[in-house]
């Protein structure tokens, strides 16, 4: 297991919302641009990687307790949906890389030989 | 006659709605409003539309046409609309047959108040309604039509939640000669944009999740005259339905 802020460091991702990423713990990830999908299947230890920026996806994020939420290929984060990443105390990191290549990056964090 | 309509609203039954949306207070806004026609459409189920239904035939309101605005496995929000609340009702239980067993949690999502015919709180819907079933958009339709009723792809200009977003395209064979746009987007800038979409009929809704945006002036739809709230849902019905797209 690894911290949030760890695997943050790790795919050098940026901080839109939330902090104490050090209280987070990191086992895995769920790819998944489908609220249905993301409520039924994703962990509490996921990071959560996601083109999706509605407001929806903090209350699924709440839902779930994910991790965080990771919005891939550079999608910003808007800043009604930023208000409510803080108050519901959800942490939402952002990268440039598509969702496939933030998966591989994080798969290889959490698998690299110790 | 030209009827004035506003057929996507959610009561306070909708989890993302405001509490004092009562089939009431929808009711009387909507005669202020001076509409002749209102849809009671929320997530998934049509729960309060027998309220608001029995309230505006006894306050003398807007004809209420009960509806739900259905999420397909798509994600896509299907603005469907019935002529009687028994085939409204057999759907909501084929809708929610296909969604998951998740109990709603309201201080994430919000409350879903069920009213009765007084206007009175009587319970809450458990089930979460802000969730897609695993019914497709087409196989929604399908079933929507063969109960008597529309099924109208809703929103199309919104990102989330729109057929364009999800597949791109309004398919040429989805069975509707009717698409909804929002209020957040001007017709003519929209369809300079899409003008493949042309060829269809178009009405613009409030979408009203608080009581100040159902619409005042209501969108105009040609209806044949009625003489009773039964009828007049026929009719409506018939000017919605799909002439060649079935």
């Amino acid at each position: 297991m690894f911290t949030l802020d760890q695997v943050q460091e790790a795919l050098d991702a940026q901080i839109l919302a939330g902090d104490h990423l050090d209280q987070r713990t990191v086992a895995g990830g769920y790819a998944c641009d489908m609220l249905s999908w993301v409520m039924s299947h994703a962990q509490p230890t996921d990071v959560w990687m996601t083109i999706l920026n509605s407001i929806n996806v903090i209350a699924v994020a709440v839902l779930t307790d994910c991790a965080c939420v990771l919005l891939t290929e550079g999608v910003e984060l808007p800043p009604d949906v930023a208000t409510r990443a803080r108050d519901k105390g959800v942490i939402v990191l952002g990268t440039q890389a598509s969702t496939y290549e933030a998966s591989a990056r994080l798969h290889a964090f959490l698998n690299r030989p110790q | 006659m030209i009827a004035r309509c506003d057929l996507h609203i959610h009561s306070a039954l909708s989890p993302c709605s405001d509490d004092d949306m009562s089939p009431g207070m929808i009711v009387g806004l909507a005669k202020l409003a001076g509409l002749d026609f209102i849809a009671v459409t929320d997530h998934q189920s049509c729960g309060n539309c027998a309220a608001a239904m029995a309230i505006a035939e006894a306050y003398d309101g807007p004809v209420v046409v009960p509806g739900m605005e259905v999420e397909s496995s798509e994600e896509i929000h299907l603005l469907c609309l019935f002529p009687d609340l028994a085939v409204a009702r057999d759907l909501e239980a084929l809708v929610q047959a296909a969604i998951l067993p998740l109990k709603n949690r309201p201080e994430i999502f919000g409350e879903q108040h069920l009213f009765n015919e007084d206007d009175e709180v009587t319970g809450s819907e458990t089930r979460l309604l802000m969730q897609a079933c695993h019914l497709s958009c087409d196989e929604i339709a399908r079933q929507v039509l063969a109960r008597g009723g529309v099924c109208i792809p809703a929103h199309l200009d919104r990102e989330a939640n729109s057929m364009l977003t999800s597949l791109g395209v309004v398919p040429p064979d989805f069975p509707t000669d009717w698409i909804e746009l929002s209020k957040r987007t001007d017709p003519d800038t929209f369809f300079q944009s899409h003008p493949e979409l042309l060829r269809y009929h178009f009405l613009v809704d409030s979408d009203a999740h608080h009581l100040a945006q159902i619409d005042e002036p209501g969108w105009p739809i040609d209806v044949q005259p009625w003489t009773e709230p039964a009828e007049a849902r026929l009719h409506l019905l018939a000017a919605l339905r799909p002439q060649f797209r079935q």
